[in-house]
């Protein structure tokens, strides 16, 4: 497996995670807990963000990775 | 039949001027009361039933004897709830038993309390080992009082650095196979949603025999049949691993990778991705379903 279909890889568990994360921050009532899950979601989201431009940067430089 | 009467008038006054005597007398629970008190109660108790049938006795004389024994319970505690010395006087003072787990001999022998007292009490209190109390004190009511030594207190949450949450009432969303909407609608939550739960832990409504959620929106479901294990989602604790290997391969491709600027900004994800981890962990470790 190469580097940039294993990024890709993380990059969907990740889209994965936060998308939990956001749905436990609506299904609680506790504040505490509502404010780390959506605090959580909102950070795992830049990170997605960062990793998305990562991956569209190895796929530009890098055609050969493209679609994997 | 004069004498019924007679009778029958007697108890009712007699039971009405009880009645105002004991309000008199004021607030007190039965197992709180004094020796002094007890026997009050008793003798007026006694009186009073003389009294109500004994149509031979003056009802003046029962009369001006039952007045004594509410006076004076009435002037003690009148007095006991003004002077200190009083109250020390009638309840007596409490007393310490222990101290640094250490039995105090003297004491326990001033308040006659034996070895196997001690020992009986404290085994009431939980506490096994002497050498485990910091302080004991026998109340004046004749209860112990134990106050563990700090290493033996069980710990709280902030002990631990858990996180507190508040705690609502769990609501009741599944009954006999059939959502109960109001308690869905109080635990701020809809139908779609527990459709969607029992889904993830595939399991039919009909089969539910109880559904509760609590504040953190777990979801505990108990089935008809007892010999079917219960399905548990395993969302939270999946979420949670989820995040955990993300970042672990964010560091692998720091490590893999050869571009120091690439380098850079997997480590840099890599934290931000581990400061998640540590934030929402308390939440998602542990609980039921979810």
């Amino acid at each position: 497996m190469t580097v940039a279909s294993q990024v890709k890889q993380t990059l969907a568990g990740l889209k994965s995670a936060q998308a939990s994360l956001e749905q436990f921050a609506l299904q609680t009532q506790d504040k505490s807990a509502k404010k780390a899950f959506t605090d959580a979601a909102n950070q795992t989201q830049s990170i997605i963000n960062a990793l998305q431009s990562r991956v569209n940067q190895i796929e530009q430089q890098e055609p050969e990775y493209k679609g994997f | 039949m004069e004498g019924a009467v007679g009778a029958f008038v007697r108890s009712i006054v007699i039971f009405f001027v009880l009645l105002v005597f004991t309000k008199i007398l004021g607030k007190r629970e039965i197992s709180q009361l004094s020796f002094i008190d007890f026997v009050s109660a008793i003798t007026m108790g006694d009186i009073a039933a003389n009294l109500s049938y004994n149509l031979e006795g003056e009802m003046a004389k029962g009369f001006s004897s039952l007045m004594v024994w509410v006076f004076l319970p009435f002037l003690l505690s009148y007095l006991a709830l003004h002077f200190k010395w009083m109250r020390r006087f009638l309840n007596g003072n409490a007393v310490v038993v222990i101290r640094q787990g250490k039995v105090m001999e003297d004491n326990l022998r001033k308040v006659r309390y034996s070895i196997d007292d001690l020992m009986q009490q404290l085994r009431q209190r939980n506490v096994f080992h002497v050498a485990d109390v910091e302080f004991a004190v026998l109340e004046a009511s004749g209860q112990l009082t134990v106050l563990k030594k700090s290493d033996m207190e069980q710990p709280i949450r902030r002990d631990l650095s858990i996180p507190s949450e508040i705690r609502n009432e769990p609501h009741v969303v599944i009954e006999d196979g059939h959502i109960n909407h109001e308690a869905l609608t109080k635990a701020n939550l809809d139908p779609g949603w527990l459709l969607a739960e029992l889904e993830r832990i595939g399991v039919m409504l009909s089969n539910v025999f109880l559904g509760q959620v609590d504040s953190q929106g777990h979801l505990y479901v108990d089935l008809y049949d007892d010999n079917l294990p219960v399905p548990v989602s395993t969302h939270r604790q999946a979420t949670l691993a989820l995040l955990k290997q993300s970042q672990a391969s964010l560091e692998l491709f720091a490590l893999q990778t050869g571009k120091v600027s690439s380098k850079g900004q997997f480590e840099r994800l890599a934290g931000e991705l581990e400061e998640v981890v540590r934030q929402v962990q308390p939440f998602l470790q542990g609980g039921g379903g979810g």
